[in-house]
């Protein structure tokens, strides 16, 4: 199990308010999604919709015993995060500049790729950037999700994650974007979001998640049960050197999409 | 009577009678016969092992003096024969007094103490098997592992949790081994030239195979092996320590062999 880390109740006021705290813009970073669950335009997003893959999902009686499980044998993807591009200490900072939406997918990114046991490259969030014409604004997780598949996410210059430059020109001379790209994507249903989520993660996949009482955008890295209580383990970008812990009703996701894999490159 | 031939074997000098005749050598596969250059006489008495083959022999006795041989693979082996016979005829005649009395008569001796080499060469099953000799137990592999994206949900859990558990990675360094990467089915469809170099061996083998399917080379090079993954990490060490449970090995020229289990 993880502990340490700060842990905030969604339905405790205090709490609620020190979250949305964080997130300071007058606009909202994360976007709500445009397509319907298992719709021609999800698909279009290169969305695998995961009842498709049935067997994957848990059923509500066994939650406890399988994450349980995925602890011990560090299935859950917080394990392959430490284990590589975000150890306990780092701190993953989008600094004020409303790119959650860029900060929490590139975060799954690089957390796939350790689970495919692939090299840790430390990716620049900021590269994606042109998704929104280099502007200081909003994104949705779709737009984010359709350009790290189509055209990849540059590598981080000089292993600085939290660069902040928005800038076509540095980041067409950084280029290598074709090298990090997202593969395969499972979408879920708000019907059944934390079966869909719970499910994810004990099948040992990351998802890129959005509140929409937060307008924020971030990575589900796991999850644990702690007397009795739901705890989500989330990789945040506001400059904490660890995950922070979600529990309570708002602590599930509004939308999630689970990354599954990324793409081979020479 | 066999203490009259004790006796008699006791009072006559001994030495060597006959020879084997064998080829030298013979190409595995080729028939193969034996034979005492001088045999047994008709009503001699033989004691004795007569004919000694060694292990990995098939034998077929034509007569006490021939045989066929069949050996199981190339090699040298040792034929031997050992025995002595004794010839003896009944002999009567009438004493002084009338009496009359019956003798063995001795009429001939053989010792038998012989051995021939042949040696076996090509064709065949050889004493070690072709191809790269198995590695020894603390052989240290460089693996890759590959599934299909689209039936990871029919895998049972131990088997997912041989691709997704971190626990298992690290029990898999820590024995000294080194997991390359863990990649989608859709990596066959890609270019040639899109796969890492270092990878191409490994991503090639892998091709056309039933998945889930691990690849392993030695970590300092060598011949490639693979096999579907196992379904237990249990699985996964055993065949990390003994090779030969190996299915398939594919050898640079693409041929399958199978190799015993």
């Amino acid at each position: 199990m993880i502990a340490g880390p700060r842990v905030y109740d969604t339905d405790n006021g205090t709490d609620f308010v020190d979250l949305v705290r964080m997130v300071p813009s007058d606009f909202v970073q994360a976007l709500p999604r445009r397509e319907l669950y298992a719709s021609p335009e999800a698909d279009a997003l290169g969305l695998t919709p995961v009842e498709a893959v049935p067997d994957v999902l848990i059923a509500p009686s066994e939650y406890e015993g399988r994450i349980k499980e995925a602890h011990e044998l560090q299935n859950m993807p917080v394990y392959h995060m430490y284990h590589t591009w975000r150890p306990k200490g780092t701190k993953y900072n989008q600094n004020g500049i409303g790119y959650c939406w860029t900060w929490g997918g590139t975060g799954c990114v690089m957390t796939t790729r350790a689970m495919e046991d692939k090299d840790t490259v430390l990716l620049a969030p900021v590269s994606m950037g042109y998704l929104v014409n280099w502007a200081d604004r909003g994104n949705y997780l779709g737009s984010f999700i359709k350009g790290a598949r189509e055209q990849g996410i540059c590598p981080a210059v000089d292993g600085n994650l939290n660069d902040l430059r928005r800038s076509a020109s540095v980041w067409n001379a950084v280029g290598q974007r074709e090298k990090f790209r997202l593969g395969v994507v499972w979408d879920t249903r708000s019907s059944a979001m934390t079966q869909h989520c719970i499910s994810i993660l004990c099948y040992g996949r990351s998802l890129y998640i959005a509140y929409s009482w937060w307008g924020h955008a971030v990575e589900l890295v796991g999850i644990q049960v702690v007397n009795g209580v739901y705890q989500w383990l989330i990789s945040n970008s506001h400059n904490e050197s660890d995950v922070i812990i979600l529990t309570g009703s708002r602590a599930i996701p509004s939308e999630a999409y689970g990354f599954v894999s990324t793409v081979l490159a020479a | 009577m066999r203490t009259l031939l004790t006796f008699l074997l006791l009072l006559i000098p001994w030495s060597a009678y006959g020879q084997i005749n064998l080829p030298a050598k013979a190409e595995w596969g080729e028939p193969i016969v034996a034979r005492l250059e001088r045999g047994i006489p008709e009503g001699a008495t033989f004691e004795g092992q007569g004919w000694i083959f060694p292990d990995g022999l098939g034998t077929f006795k034509f007569d006490e003096n021939t045989v066929g041989i069949w050996p199981a693979k190339a090699g040298t082996y040792t034929v031997k024969y050992t025995g002595f016979w004794i010839l003896t005829k009944d002999v009567t005649f009438k004493d002084g007094d009338g009496n009359t009395i019956t003798i063995k008569s001795y009429l001939g001796h053989g010792l038998y103490d012989e051995s021939a080499t042949i040696v076996v060469a090509n064709g065949g099953p050889s004493p070690d098997p072709p191809g790269p000799d198995p590695p020894g137990p603390e052989q240290k592999w460089q693996l890759m592992m590959f599934y299909d994206q689209d039936k990871l949900d029919d895998l049972p859990q131990a088997q997912r949790n041989l691709l997704t558990s971190l626990t298992f990675r690290k029990e898999l360094v820590s024995r000294g081994h080194v997991l390359l990467e863990i990649l989608e089915s859709a990596v066959f469809a890609k270019p040639q030239s899109e796969v890492p170099e270092h990878y191409r061996k490994l991503v090639d083998f892998a091709r056309n195979q039933p998945l889930p399917f691990v690849v392993m080379a030695p970590k300092e090079g060598g011949a490639t092996y693979g096999q579907r993954l196992p379904s237990t990490a249990e699985g996964f060490w055993s065949l990390l320590k003994d090779p030969t449970v190996i299915q398939h090995v594919k050898k640079k020229t693409n041929q399958l062999r199978e190799v015993r289990r």
